[in-house]
């Protein structure tokens, strides 16, 4: 019988039969995904299957339902303009808002990363927009956005520069919707990747440097492969964000001007729950859920590619 | 190189403080409103009226409501009410969005509370079922010689009468679409009696230099906001909304002619911005002196008059909603509180409702600056008081002898929300993106195919 | 520490520039609402704006008496830590089970865990209802931090895989050969150094929560949380700036402080790559 000594304590092993350990961290491997499990079983399976029942039927508050229409719902949708549009848009917002949130969020990193312990404070504050409650700050940037009101404008007209109407075209609204959510979820970004960058080994980054390799080879070849599977994570994140995206679109500029800036999640609000047409609103939903189970899947497979330590 | 792993002691720490957070979460702490009462010493105006007030004494009411002047200037007078009755009346207020954003799921999981609630959209509410009708409990619940129904503006009564005669709500607020100017800088009021004499002094007053936009409106594409001052215009050129037939109309002549005078204004004497534009921003731009006009509700009144929130409350007078060809037809809103069809204390929301909307109630609310649907309210010397004179006079005549017909037709339709969503993103494009009038609406007809 | 990307004097004085300009830009909406807080009612919408005036505390006088400020905060308080602690313990056992999983089950899983994310909260809004209005928790803490903990597991879990998988098999390996059991050695080694990393997604998830709206305005009716009731500022015809502003500094306090205080977990301790090599 081995007995051994680990940080003052004695263990007996309990059988020396070859693969007892593998049984043992099976076993505890299931212990330690039941509470996940009885929780996910327990809260997300019925939300799902009475959102997709409901998609396909047509049923509405008045109770004016004819019942089950099995996909009409679906067809109507993939025949509507308007959701076209609304997919459109979805697509648009997600991939713009993504794509500079962490551009911008990876070189903020870099600087922050380059920072003295000391400045401690300053990285917190620049986790401000995110950790403000957003039905506020977002009723700020409405005050501040307008165009002849706000402070933005105003500030703008001192220096001589064009004051735009941020939300009054389609085209600026959908740019405004895309600026300020930038703003508020970089620093998310900036927070995955300032870890990611935390753990990237000094000799690595040495070694280049004696090697003489420049600026953009170190980052190609030193920095990215390590931080990958984190700037995945970042972009799986807010890319399932985004597509839910709802709060700045309802404050700032309520699915307008006209449809411009109805998003699928606008839509899905809109139809099911201020028009009361339950049933369809759940198909958009459900649309909208596919699109993100799609995009997770694809984006999942960036991930699994790194070796683990 | 990390740290030492944490120690016992540091794992114990964390470890009951994960362990204290379920036992803080015995108590959730009470957030509902309550606010100081006014003299509940004198009920005789109550008490002297038929009416068996105690009779649900005892029972708690749950009373959900959106944030708004009725309910700053009616919850003081909630201790009364509880003691006249010997009810508790549980009071849940939200925002606005939030409100109409929560009731639904409310209203339809049936629950029984609110008991009584404010109803955002009636046609849609009755139609749902979440009404309970009034019409026997004004027959046998009622006192009304004390309740005095003659008071009560027509246009209130019609608003909540459904297809058929059945009542499901009673009316608690009256607004009419008036035009409010400063008469520091609009020289000649008479002129805002047409639509184009109003134009006129709008741009006029914006190149005279005083104020860098000639009139404030509402532009956000949403049926709470800009369709409700753009139907005004419809009404006035003689187009409806929703016809009487029950038919769509906003695409005939006469409502394109109304919404592009709408969109003529807002693109000639509008300040820039104007198409996010709800209460807020065009009260904001008044009380700050950025317009010289404001056409909305009445009860804009209340913000542009109050010296505490209004650089020029002593200029502010009201004129008459514009005409064309001599007809005027300025829209007018009610709110209407109802009874949750799936409550169970139905008998004390009923009191509740009498209390609230009766002569004298409504005149104690009017009192501290609520706008009751009452000619003895509009009348009331502290309400003028509060709300200006002149402004109530105009909007007591507009409200008195106000053509309801439209307004009721589209706004208590079941499918209203649908309905003047259509319509308001439609007149917004027209300003926004420089479409015409015409292809606007006759899109927002495409789009509510099959919807009525 | 210097940047992984080097650079001269030139370099240095381009990043401070730039850096200056992001906090600034990230800043300044925050300064304008809390500002906001600090005028006169008739001052707070000013055309032009106003920079210098006299502060008050009139607006923050309002936000106390228009709404019960301390009850919100308090269960806003309760929900957020009820949610953080059963996240975090549920997350951390299930992220420590499929780190050891090495089969493609585990992406299966983990995609499952991740897939809690996606679902518009709207869609979910009406089932969830139902579902706690039977079970009578309507208007309960526990409902709202239950809500909140389905909201946030999948980001915490996954932030614990990334965590965990960033630390060497070898520390494991050595303790098992030498005859401690699977769970001591999770106990008393891994654990220990995933704490860095777990008060990392703690702080995450304890923002999510307590900004947290959608969900609490649907699920609480008269024992709500600040969010929500910050929204009795914004009614109809009625929209109280100065009391919304004073209210949401309020409400930034405490998460600024918890960012403040954890913030070098924050940023160094989602990952524990460092113990590489």
């Amino acid at each position: 019988m081995a007995v051994t000594a680990v940080k003052g304590r004695t263990w007996r092993r309990r059988a020396d039969a070859p693969g007892s350990a593998e049984r043992e961290a099976v076993r505890l491997r299931r212990l330690m995904l039941t509470p996940m499990t009885v929780l996910l079983l327990a809260l997300t399976v019925f939300p799902t299957l009475y959102s997709l029942w409901l998609s396909l039927t047509d049923r509405t508050a008045a109770g004016e339902n004819t019942g089950f229409v099995g996909l009409r719902n679906y067809t109507d949708l993939f025949g509507s303009a308007q959701l076209r549009h609304a997919f459109w848009l979805t697509l648009v917002f997600c991939v713009a808002a993504v794509v500079v949130e962490v551009v911008l969020g990876f070189a903020i990193a870099h600087l922050l990363h380059g920072l003295r312990r000391e400045h401690r404070v300053l990285r917190a504050l620049l986790i401000l927009p995110m950790a403000a409650t957003p039905v506020a700050v977002l009723f700020g940037w409405k005050v501040m956005l307008d165009p002849s009101q706000g402070v933005l404008n105003y500030l703008l007209g001192l220096i001589g520069a064009p004051q735009p109407d941020w939300l009054g075209t389609p085209t600026a609204a959908m740019g405004t919707m895309i600026m300020v959510d930038v703003w508020m979820w970089t620093p998310f970004v900036i927070v995955i990747l300032l870890g990611a960058l935390s753990s990237l080994p000094q000799e690595l980054v040495e070694a280049s440097h004696v090697d003489g390799a420049g600026w953009f080879g170190r980052l190609r070849h030193v920095v990215l492969p390590h931080v990958r599977p984190f700037l995945v994570l970042a972009v799986l994140f807010r890319g399932i964000d985004c597509l839910k995206a709802f709060d700045a679109f309802q404050v700032l500029t309520a699915g307008g001007p006209g449809d411009a800036t109805t998003t699928l999640n606008m839509l899905a609000y809109r139809t099911g729950l201020q028009f009361l047409g339950f049933g369809k609103g759940a198909a958009v939903s459900v649309l909208l859920l596919a699109v993100a189970l799609v995009f997770g899947k694809v984006a999942m497979r960036f991930i699994r590619r790194e070796v683990r330590a | 190189m990390p740290k030492h792993p944490p120690d016992r002691r540091t794992v114990l720490r964390y470890g009951l403080a994960a362990l204290g957070a379920p036992l803080l979460a015995g108590c959730a702490q009470s957030t509902e409103i309550r606010v100081a009462g006014v003299d509940v010493t004198n009920l005789d105006a109550f008490t002297s009226a038929n009416i068996d007030w105690r009779s649900e004494q005892g029972a708690t009411l749950v009373l959900g409501a959106e944030q708004h002047p009725w309910i700053t200037a009616m919850s003081p007078y909630l201790p009364q009410f509880e003691k006249l009755t010997g009810i508790k009346v549980s009071l849940q207020v939200s925002g606005e969005d939030q409100y109409v954003a929560k009731m639904p799921v409310v209203l339809a999981g049936h629950n029984s509370t609110p008991d009584v609630y404010m109803v955002w959209s009636y046609g849609q509410a009755v139609q749902s079922g979440w009404l309970e009708p009034l019409d026997s409990y004004l027959a046998n619940a009622n006192d009304p010689a004390w309740y005095d129904e003659q008071d009560v503006f027509a246009s209130a009564k019609d608003y909540v009468r459904w297809r058929g005669g059945t009542t499901y709500g009673l009316a608690i607020t009256a607004e009419a679409q008036v035009t409010f100017y400063r008469d520091d800088v609009i020289p000649d009021p008479a002129a805002l009696g047409t639509f184009e004499g109003f134009q006129e002094a709008a741009v006029r007053a914006q190149e005279s230099g005083k104020v860098s936009a000639g009139v404030a409106l509402r532009g956000k594409p949403t049926g709470d906001a800009v369709a409700w001052p753009a139907a005004g215009y419809v009404f006035s050129h003689g187009g409806y909304l929703i016809d009487p037939g029950g038919r769509l109309a906003f695409d005939s002549p006469e409502a394109v002619a109304g919404v592009a005078r709408y969109a003529d204004i807002v693109k000639a004497a509008c300040p820039k911005g104007v198409s996010t534009w709800s209460w807020l921003e065009i009260t904001t731009a008044m009380q700050q002196a950025q317009v010289a006009m404001l056409q909305d509700s009445s009860n804009a009144a209340l913000d542009i008059g109050d010296h505490d929130k209004s650089r020029v409350a002593d200029h502010v007078r009201a004129a008459p909603f514009p005409a064309h060809n001599g007809v005027s037809k300025p829209n007018l809103y009610h709110w209407i509180i109802g009874i949750n069809k799936r409550s169970r204390q139905k008998k004390a929301a009923w009191l509740f409702l009498l209390w609230a909307t009766s002569r004298q109630g409504c005149t104690q609310i009017a009192a501290r600056g609520g706008t009751p649907p009452r000619v003895s309210a509009w009348q009331n010397t502290h309400f003028q008081e509060i709300f200006g004179r002149q402004p109530a006079e105009a909007a007591l005549k507009a409200l008195r002898s106000a053509d309801s017909k439209p307004v009721t037709l589209a706004w208590m339709h079941p499918k209203w929300p649908e309905i003047g969503d259509a319509f308001a993103r439609a007149v917004n494009s027209v300003f926004t993106s420089g479409t015409s009038p015409h292809s606007a609406l006759a899109e927002a007809r495409s789009r509510l195919k099959g919807v009525l | 520490m210097s940047s992984p990307l080097g650079g001269g004097r030139r370099a240095t004085i381009g990043r401070t520039v730039a850096l200056t300009v992001f906090t600034v830009w990230s800043l300044f909406p925050i300064y304008w609402i809390v500002q906001m807080g600090f005028k006169k009612s008739i001052d707070t919408t000013a055309i032009p704006p106003k920079w210098l005036f006299a502060p008050t505390l009139d607006a923050y006088r309002d936000a106390f008496t228009k709404a019960p400020m301390r009850a919100l905060l308090l269960n806003s308080l309760q929900v957020a830590v009820l949610a953080t602690a059963v996240s975090l313990a549920v997350g951390l056992l299930a992220a420590y089970g499929l780190v050891r999983l090495r089969t493609g089950r585990a992406a299966n899983y983990e995609f499952w865990v991740l897939s809690t994310r996606m679902a518009p909260p709207v869609a979910v809004a009406l089932p969830f209802y139902l579902l706690f209005q039977k079970s009578q928790l309507l208007d309960t803490v526990w409902a709202l931090a239950l809500m909140h903990v389905v909201m946030v597991i999948g980001m915490v879990t996954w932030i614990m895989i990334e965590t965990f998988h960033g630390l060497p098999q070898s520390l494991t390996e050595a303790a098992l050969v030498d005859g401690c059991g699977q769970w001591t050695a999770f106990r008393r080694i891994m654990l220990p150094l995933a704490v860095p990393g777990l008060v990392g997604a703690g702080v995450l998830a304890f923002l999510l929560s307590w900004n947290e709206f959608f969900f609490a305005l649907i699920l609480t009716s008269g024992h709500t949380t600040a969010p929500v009731g910050l929204f009795n500022f914004v009614g109809f015809q009625s929209v109280d700036l100065g009391a919304l502003a004073a209210a949401a500094t309020i409400l930034l306090i405490p998460a600024f402080v918890i960012v403040l205080g954890f913030q070098k977990f924050l940023v160094r301790g989602l990952t524990m790559g460092a113990v590489k090599g």
